[in-house]
């Protein structure tokens, strides 16, 4: 999902629609149209009007703060299940800090209330096998992850200091 | 630009506002950056235009823009609140309702071309003075030009308009 924010340093609802992203945890590219002449054109071109905030995503373009019309267009974007970690390729971490981690999905930030938390998975797990399906990378979790339904429950193999753990998720 | 003259600045058009029947959003710390937004604007245009739209630098091109902008009347009718809800119903300013989203006004209805009234339509009085309005709170005045600042709004003399 691709959002870009339009904004002026001086708008009340520009910081109000930048601190909702945020919180809803969705990263956008902010543009400050009073200092970049190329954007502010793009935006007047997009929008066809010179109020801000505009929000784009996905090509939508939303005019102002309008957070039923931006919540109706993330949830579009958000309404496949979720594992609620961060994850990243052991292998590159076990180069990066020489931690003698097996292959894997490392994970390094567990979102609270999420089936990865509901699930017991911590920070530092390394994600072995998801779904029955072998997981050597952060990719094949996406990858295993893209058919995972809502309702679904599927089990969990991690490594945890040396130990292998077994758990399940809930979507 | 400091916190103080902020606060000034807000308590300047809360007071003259209410004195006029406007109201402030009442969440004071959201309007308090809106004065920072026009005080910035007001030093990078030399005109305090509206914080909340993209202003050309040009006076004459942002006069609608200029707070309180030429849209603040209608969209107080219409939603409660102006574009940026600096300003805002009663209700809302009371706690009673909260603000909902404004859609963007300016361009959507077509403003009259300059020069579009014919010279007799211009008002007069009786005596051959003419009368002029001010386009912010409506204040009407014969004389043989617009007051430097409206009485009433203290809006610049470049936002009166000859009455018809």
């Amino acid at each position: 999902m691709s959002v870009a924010v339009y904004t002026t340093p001086t708008c009340g609802f520009c910081h109000q629609v930048k601190a909702y992203l945020t919180q809803r945890g969705v990263s956008f590219t902010e543009y400050d149209v009073s200092r970049d002449p190329q954007a502010a054109a793009e935006m007047v071109r997009l929008s066809g009007q010179r109020g801000v905030p505009v929000v784009l995503i996905d090509g939508q373009v939303v005019v102002g703060f309008n957070q039923p019309l931006l919540d109706q267009l993330l949830a579009r974007q958000t309404t496949r299940p979720k594992l609620g970690a961060m994850i990243a390729d052991a292998g590159r971490i076990t180069a990066r800090k020489r931690l003698p981690l097996p292959a894997g999905a490392y994970v390094g930030r567990v979102d609270s209330g999420s089936a990865a938390a509901l699930a017991g998975l911590q920070p530092g797990d390394v994600i072995v096998q998801l779904a029955g399906q072998p997981v050597r990378t952060d990719r094949d979790v996406d990858r295993i992850m893209a058919n995972v339904r809502f309702g679904q429950t599927v089990d969990l193999l991690a490594w945890r200091d040396g130990q292998t753990i077994r758990t399940t998720v809930q979507f | 630009m400091s916190a103080q003259e902020a606060r000034a600045l807000y308590e300047r058009l809360k007071r003259e506002g209410e004195a006029a029947g406007y109201y402030l959003n009442p969440d004071v710390e959201f309007v308090l950056d809106l004065m920072e937004g026009l005080l910035a604007n007001e030093q990078r245009y030399g005109y305090p235009s509206c914080p909340c739209r993209l202003a050309e630098g040009i006076r004459e091109k942002d006069l609608d823009i200029i707070c309180p902008c030429d849209y603040r009347d209608a969209d107080l009718a219409e939603y409660g609140a102006c574009y940026c809800a600096l300003y805002v119903s009663e209700e809302i300013a009371r706690g009673e309702k909260s603000p909902q989203p404004v859609p963007e006004r300016r361009g959507t209805e077509p403003r009259p071309p300059a020069g579009e009234h014919k010279e007799e339509l211009v008002g007069f009085t009786r005596s051959g003075i003419p009368v002029w309005r001010c386009k912010v709170c409506g204040y009407l005045c014969a004389r043989p030009q617009p007051p430097l600042k409206c009485p009433i709004c203290k809006a610049d003399r470049d936002r009166f308009e000859r009455f018809a």
